[in-house]
């Protein structure tokens, strides 16, 4: 298996390749943003896109689809229906697949998004905007926190501490590192909330 | 990415050494192994996939090195110097780091999250979207860095230098900062703290 990753500077958010180690057809996991340079990265490699997965619909995620359907006729994974009118395949809470042959695992973890999906590859959770290093995803409401945070300890967690992460912004990690660091996942920890001032000798 | 095999060793979740069928610890002659990789390292081509954990590595000359989608996690590193180094998609998760030099070198999407760092130094180093969140950092210098989107949120840093870096997007949230300097740096654009 290779992994190569892909920072969209529109929207802050990571694209993830995996392909085989010959080329061939090979798996995007959120196309936030489809530049040159991750055009550059699937054919310098010797891949074609032929599946997308997306771990939900929001469009720092899937907003490179459009141009990227242009390229590549690719088929698209995802919880929700409705991504700016492509057909999609949909992915179920706790369903298996095996594309361009890997056997991809999928969880619902709702709580950022309605729709939103984590994918495992191997060892290699496809997190999205569920879990991230140091925080979980944002939530509007405390109901959607709570729902959050119950999905992550019920179907991430039991997971193994040495599992990657590869979230959809922000840095690689692993769950070993999450449940030592993540103090979203502690209920009793709060952060601090000091304000930066010019006095500070830190920052003079 | 280095092969996801999981140790033989019946109850061990650690990841097998590249080629072998058990982790580093389990391995029959682990210090052969350890010869073995460090060899690797030191013919500074590029080494790509391979994986090592709980290794020792001390006085080596890595500088130069390319290191790609590897694994070296709980190592232990004293007296190395990574000077204009490449290491991209590298894990070094709770490790130790000591008295290590990494001048000028480019890290990018690696995690080095829970290690310590006693007495390095990354000065010019571009350290991009790396994860260095819960590392205990003391006597160690990252001045004249571009430290875009690096994570740092739950550190223990004393006498750590960030002066003229690049801090956009950087991550200090819940870190403890004991004669910590960000002097001539753009703070304003790191994270200090969350509104929840
Ligand atoms: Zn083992």
């Amino acid at each position: 298996m290779k992994l190569f990753f892909h920072f969209s500077v529109i929207g802050f958010s990571n694209t993830y390749l995996i392909g085989n180690n010959d080329g061939g057809a090979a798996i995007l996991v959120d196309p936030g943003h489809m530049d040159l340079e991750l055009l550059k990265l699937i054919e310098d490699n010797n891949y074609y896109i032929k599946y997308v997965l997306l771990t939900h619909r929001h469009a720092s995620h899937t907003k490179g689809l459009k141009t990227l359907s242009k390229i590549y006729d690719v088929e698209i994974f995802a919880n929700s229906p409705h991504i700016h009118d492509f057909p999609v395949r949909i992915v179920s809470d706790d369903s298996h697949m095996n594309l361009a042959g890997f056997d991809i695992s999928a969880f619902l973890i709702p709580g950022h998004s309605s729709d939103s999906m984590v994918y495992k590859i191997s060892d290699a959770l496809f997190t999205g905007d569920v879990l991230m290093a140091g925080r979980i995803g944002s939530t509007s409401t405390s109901l959607s926190r709570s729902l959050l945070l119950r999905s992550i300890r019920e179907k991430i967690l039991p997971f193994d501490e040495n599992t990657i992460i590869f979230p959809g912004h922000g840095t690689p990690t692993t769950l070993g590192i999450e449940k030592i660091i993540n103090t979203d996942l502690m209920p009793h920890r709060h952060g601090s909330k000091h304000v930066l001032t010019g006095n500070n000798p830190e920052f003079s | 990415m280095f092969d996801f095999i999981r140790c033989s060793h019946p109850g061990c979740n650690e990841f097998a050494v590249t080629k072998y069928t058990t982790c580093f610890q389990h391995a029959e002659n682990p210090e052969s192994l350890q010869q073995e990789a460090a060899a690797k390292l030191l013919e500074k081509g590029i080494v790509g996939s391979y994986c090592l954990t709980h290794g020792e590595f001390s006085n080596l000359d890595l500088s130069k090195s390319s290191l790609y989608a590897c694994k070296f996690s709980h190592g232990t590193f004293q007296d190395i110097d990574f000077s204009d180094s490449y290491i991209q998609l590298c894990f070094f998760e709770f490790s130790t780091f000591i008295n290590c030099t990494f001048h000028e070198v480019t890290s990018k999407y690696s995690v080095f999250a829970g290690s310590e760092f006693r007495e390095c130094s990354f000065t010019g180093s571009d350290i991009l979207h790396s994860n260095f969140s819960g590392i205990t950092a003391s006597h160690t210098v990252f001045d004249d860095s571009d430290l875009y989107y690096t994570n740092f949120s739950s550190s223990k840093l004393s006498h750590v230098s960030f002066k003229d870096c690049n801090l956009k997007k950087a991550d200090f949230y819940l870190s403890e900062r004991q004669e910590v300097s960000f002097k001539y740096s753009n703070f304003e654009e790191a994270l200090f703290f969350r509104e929840n």
